[in-house]
């Protein structure tokens, strides 16, 4: 049912680009093709995962026991530093942003590539070039950088971080903020440019809605980190003095530029992962998702919110409002919980078909439910007073983040997979791979819950063994090597998958969206023929015609836009 | 119209809703708020601690009733979530191949989850703004005035009053001396980076940021030693930033202060 | 199909202004979004400093030319409206004219430029002598960065309009160098206000 005549015999066709001669590294390497790219970012995005991931485990080690010496304070500073920029600027972002919607949002809204496919590739490089010259920093002489991925002034001076291993993080960071704001213009374009007849804004799949309404939340936030950045880059090697009180500047103008710009980062993190998993409830529960202008809305509420409430990473300076951006910080609550109660409103009565992807995404509701509550406890300023810069902060962030990152993400990999390389994973290491990870992560960060609440700060290298902080440390620590394990199971599971391909066939799901409507992978101009598009499920609408959307007495402006446009 | 309206789809639709707002409304939501509202309210002592300090000063304990009262209504919160979130995945396992309901929305559910949180917020925005405005109030006329100034990487404590000054020597850390039920403001610079003057039993940390003067006060409750943590990130020896608070009574407290009178203790 | 018509009317001397945008348009126009907050970041950090500061502002010792500066910003401002032009002259199938008007505008920005370059040298301040100071480098240097590039992609413009063949996306290009042109523009009227006129 899920495979129409006329698609088998194009699948071949599909297949015919793949396998090239001695020129095809060449070809991939220089390829404007939107999914090249995208997948280029994938890989590489993971492979920045590893790098960071195998620094939480060094971050561990050192703090597995008291007063430990397993790296130096320096080095231990410059480790989570460069382990949480490149979790956020060059993992996170980029495998989401850089990649899923690289390669989906062509496909979903039926275009045959992005707007500017020249520009698409220019990302890709100043991204790999960011990236790599952020790792850099670790071979100059005085280290990397060492404050934080925050880079608060005036710790980021070059008279209290003197030295190239700063310079190079900042640069990196730059590199990798242009590449997001482009990658930003050429979403937002193409998804206002070149949707296909009939795709309507109200009929876009939720990740396509998602992504761009982060590609708008990039345009609104790098911008600004980029030109906080070269103003400290002046500060450092220019003379000038916007950031250091000697001259009349202002140290807390960093973190207040830093952080409209921080804040907004972390939902630009967060929403392209709520996309993934708008996608995935719906078709493993065989239900359209339940409350789509919701949805929609509710990503609206969460970016406008987001760029008001910055200071809340700032309540301890006692610079700022704290009933104003306590109030909008704890509004955020209301557009999320409307995402978590329309994922379950999706499941709701559905015929819940439990594959990694779906096991995956609701580990992603489990984590990022917990993460985001205590989110709302540090939005109440007299509770961030107390466990500001603590674990407890660390605990919240890592559930959010490492929910969405991860869990969200590693649904997402796992329902696209057979669409990216034609391929299936294998299912039982998936689902492994799930309890191994989800098992470790909630070993490692609910004690740090914990350790938050008993005092214990973030950022530092040893703590004395009077303290009370050593047995959690090492159930975190214990935790995560378990997640750590878990990656290696992926690992195989990629291995295996490359070794003893399985075919996917076009569309294993029985998927919705126009992704699913041509092969897999799909050919270099993505579409031979397109369903046409009369709802929000094309692909089911096609498949099911019995149980077409646009048939829907529910969606009965739908019928209405369709007779309309049928007669015209 | 292409398709004339199924009048058994909609019945079955309503009755979905119908067990959906049974199972949330009464015994989960309201029931949850209550206690939350009468944990903020009433602060009973009985309520766990959940881990967090009952802080040793009149502030720290407002902080303290108010986290106890988010921690309620957040297991509350998060309880339904899951609860749902676990009766749907055991409720509608995969069965069999048919295709079920094809349900695209149904408002009055959706305007309760979207009302419900709105009012949750806006009761924990209440007591918010009530314990903030005791924490970070500032006595005109306080007992005590002392100003606390971070560097890298260490502490000085002076007492205007006595001209009395402590700074951190060696590999002993200085101690911050309070006198317990009486008013001290604490007047906290920095002299180079970012620092975080943070006393975990307090309940509190407030930045010392260079070119900028923050004030608060602490009304100790109860006599002991604590200790205190630089929580910002402020270069190489972060980690040993540490100072110590020692709570005693009024009366010890105006002995060290006159024996301490115009010394520094480095 | 938008093309076509313009084509068809010769006689029609409206220029058409308001067909879709094209696709590079539209992504120029989301990309000046960027932009402006690229500036709006650098604004909030010169009215922090200003706002940090008690005393006279600009600083004591801060002495700016601002009657040499208001002539070049009115020929910056002059050179939106030549560069303007040059794109009705384009939209109108008259590529020679066009390439005129570039030129002038080129002129123009470059003369607003060197005016820069004069006045940086002039300054009785540096970037270190205090933060205001310190952001009237940044801002007005970041801000003749974007005048440079729109001078290269000027350049540019002239080397594709140059052409013999027809070219479908010049007219595009020229419109969205045009944009940026004025974007640009517009930012320095805002800058010269805050910078030289604010007391
Ligand atoms: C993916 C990233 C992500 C996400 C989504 C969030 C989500 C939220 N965050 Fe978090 N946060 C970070 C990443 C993220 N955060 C990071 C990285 C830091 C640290 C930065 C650093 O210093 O290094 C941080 C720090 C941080 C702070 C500063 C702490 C400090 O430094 O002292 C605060 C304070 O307000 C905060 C609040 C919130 C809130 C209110 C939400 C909300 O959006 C959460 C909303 C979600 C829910 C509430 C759950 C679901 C909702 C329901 C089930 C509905 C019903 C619920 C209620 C009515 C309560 N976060
Ligand atoms: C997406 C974001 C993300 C993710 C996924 C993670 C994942 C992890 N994080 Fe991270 N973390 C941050 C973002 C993230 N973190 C940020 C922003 C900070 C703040 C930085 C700052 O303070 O400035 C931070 C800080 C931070 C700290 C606090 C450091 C401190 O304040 O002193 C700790 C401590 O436990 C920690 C631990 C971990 C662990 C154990 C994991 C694990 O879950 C990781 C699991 C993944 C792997 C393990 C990869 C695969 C590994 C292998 C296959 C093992 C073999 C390889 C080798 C050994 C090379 N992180
Ligand atoms: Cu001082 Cu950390
Ligand atoms: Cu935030």
């Amino acid at each position: 049912m899920t495979l129409t005549e006329e698609k088998k015999g194009e699948s071949d066709h599909g297949q015919a680009g793949h396998h090239e001669g001695p020129s095809g590294l060449y070809r991939w390497l220089t390829s404007t093709d939107h999914k090249v790219i995208g997948k280029n970012y994938m890989y590489t995005a993971m492979v920045f995962l590893f790098i960071a991931g195998g620094m939480a485990m060094l971050i561990r080690t050192q703090l597995a026991s008291p007063n430990g010496h397993f790296v130096s304070q320096q080095t231990y500073n410059e480790l989570f530093t460069i382990h949480g920029s490149i979790m956020l600027y060059l993992f996170a972002g980029p495998f989401a942003f850089g990649g899923f919607a690289n390669y989906l949002v062509p496909l979903q809204i039926g275009a045959p590539d992005m707007a500017f496919p020249r520009l698409n590739a220019l990302s890709y490089w100043l991204y790999l070039t960011g990236g790599i010259t952020m790792l850099l920093g670790f071979l100059t002489a005085s280290g990397a950088a060492a404050f934080g991925w925050v880079g608060y002034a005036p710790l980021s001076s070059s008279t209290n971080s003197p030295g190239a291993g700063p310079d190079l993080w900042i640069v990196s960071i730059a590199l990798v903020g242009f590449s997001g704001i482009f990658t930003g213009v050429n979403l937002v374009t193409t998804i206002f440019y070149l949707r296909a007849p009939g795709m309507t804004m109200f009929r876009m799949p939720i990740f396509t809605w998602n992504m761009l309404v982060t590609g708008l939340l990039i345009l609104i936030a790098f911008p600004v980190l980029t030109a906080a950045l070269i103003m400290l880059y002046a500060d450092r090697h220019f003379g000038t003095v916007i950031y250091s009180v000697k001259g009349g500047g202002s140290p807390v103008l960093w973190q207040n530029l830093f952080w409209f710009f921080g804040h907004p980062e972390v939902y630009i993190l967060a929403l392209p992962f709520f996309g993934m998993v708008s996608e995935i409830f719906p078709v493993f529960s065989k239900k359209p998702v339940f409350g789509y202008k919701g949805l929609v809305f509710a990503t609206l509420a969460i970016a406008g919110l987001s760029t008001g409430v910055w200071a809340h990473h700032m309540f301890t300076t006692g610079t700022v409002l704290l009933p104003f951006f306590s109030a909008l910080s704890l509004l955020i609550a209301v557009p999320t919980g409307i995402k978590i109660f329309t994922w379950i409103g999706t499941m709701w009565g559905g015929q819940l078909n439990y594959k990694a992807p779906l096991t995956w995404a609701i580990g992603f509701i489990v984590a990022f439910t917990m993460g985001g509550i205590t989110g709302v406890f540090l939005a109440s300023p007299p509770i961030d007073f107390a466990t500001h810069d603590t674990y407890f902060v660390v605990a919240h962030f890592h559930q959010v983040l490492f929910g969405s990152t991860i869990f969200a993400g590693f649904a997402g990999f796992f329902y696209w997979y057979p669409k990216l390389t034609g391929r299936m994973y294998r299912e039982w290491l998936a689902k492994l791979q799930f309890w191994v990870v989800f098992i470790g992560f909630n070993v490692t960060f609910l004690p740090q819950y914990l350790l938050g609440l008993k005092g214990m700060p973030r950022r530092i290298a040893v703590y004395s063994p009077t303290d009370g902080f050593t047995f959690l440390n090492q159930i975190s620590t214990v935790g995560g090597y378990l997640t750590g394990l878990g990656f290696v199971i992926f690992l195989v599971n990629m291995w295996i998958s490359w070794k003893r391909p399985v075919p996917a066939g076009d569309n294993p799901w029985d998927g919705y969206t126009l992704e699913w409507a041509t092969t897999s992978p799909p050919p270099s101009h993505n579409f031979t023929s397109l369903p046409p598009v009369r709802s929000t499920r094309p692909t089911w609408d096609r498949n099911h015609p019995e149980h077409a959307d646009y048939k829907s007495p529910h969606v009965t402006e739908y019928a209405k836009k369709e007779v309309s446009s049928s007669e015209g | 119209m292409l398709n004339p309206q199924d009048p058994e789809v909609d019945g079955e639709m309503k009755q979905g809703h119908k067990k959906f707002t049974s199972l949330v409304r009464p015994r989960g939501v309201t029931s949850a708020l209550a206690v939350a509202t009468a944990a903020l309210g009433l602060s009973s002592c009985t309520i766990p601690t959940f881990g967090a300090f009952k802080g040793a000063t009149t502030q720290g304990q407002s902080t303290f009733h108010l986290f106890q009262g988010f921690a309620l209504a957040s297991i509350a919160v998060g309880g339904v979530t899951f609860l749902l979130l676990f009766y749907v995945m055991f409720r509608f396992r995969k069965k069999d191949e048919s295709i079920p309901k094809q349900t695209h929305s149904n408002v009055p559910i959706e305007i309760m989850y979207t009302v419900i949180p709105i009012i949750i917020v806006v009761i924990l925005f209440f007591f918010t703004v009530r314990v903030e405005n005791k924490v970070v109030a500032v006595s005109p006329s306080p007992n005590q005035r002392v100003t606390v100034t971070a560097f890298q990487w260490g502490w000085k404590f002076y007492y205007p009053a006595t001209n009395t000054t402590v700074i951190a020597s060696g590999n002993t850390y200085p101690q911050l001396v309070l006198p317990q039920g009486e008013t001290t403001t604490v007047t906290l610079v920095s002299k180079d980076v970012v620092h975080g003057f943070y006393i975990p039993a307090f309940n509190f940390s407030r930045y010392a940021l260079p070119g900028f003067t923050n004030r608060f006060d602490f009304n100790p409750t109860t006599t002991g030693t604590f200790i205190g943590r630089c929580s910002q990130l402020c270069g190489l020896y972060h980690s040993e930033m540490l100072f110590s608070v020692k709570v005693i009574s009024p009366a010890a407290f105006s002995s060290w202060t006159a024996s301490q009178a115009g010394k520094v203790t480095a | 199909m938008a093309q076509a018509v313009v084509t068809q009317t010769p006689k029609v001397r409206e220029p058409i202004r308001f067909n879709k945008p094209s696709m590079l348009g539209v992504g120029t126009m989301v990309w000046l979004g960027s932009e402006l907050m690229f500036f709006s970041g650098l604004f909030a950090a010169y009215f922090t400093v200003r706002a940090n500061r008690t005393g006279a502002w600009p600083p004591p010792g801060i002495k700016l030319d601002i009657a040499q500066s208001a002539v070049f910003t009115v020929i910056l401002v002059m050179s939106s409206v030549t560069m303007q032009k040059a794109v009705f002259e384009a939209e109108h199938g008259r590529k020679r004219s066009a390439r005129w008007w570039i030129v002038l505008t080129m002129v123009m920005g470059l003369s607003f430029l060197s005016n820069q370059a004069v006045e940086w040298t002039h300054v009785t301040f540096s970037t270190s002598t205090n933060a205001y100071g310190s952001m009237f480098f940044v801002m007005t240097g970041l801000h003749g960065l974007h005048v440079l590039l729109g001078i290269v992609a000027m350049g540019f413009l002239m080397l594709r309009l140059a052409g013999s063949k027809s070219d479908p996306g010049e007219l595009a290009a020229l419109q969205s160098v045009s944009y940026y042109w004025h974007f640009v523009d517009v930012v320095w009227v805002a800058l010269y206000a805050v910078l030289f006129l604010i007391h």
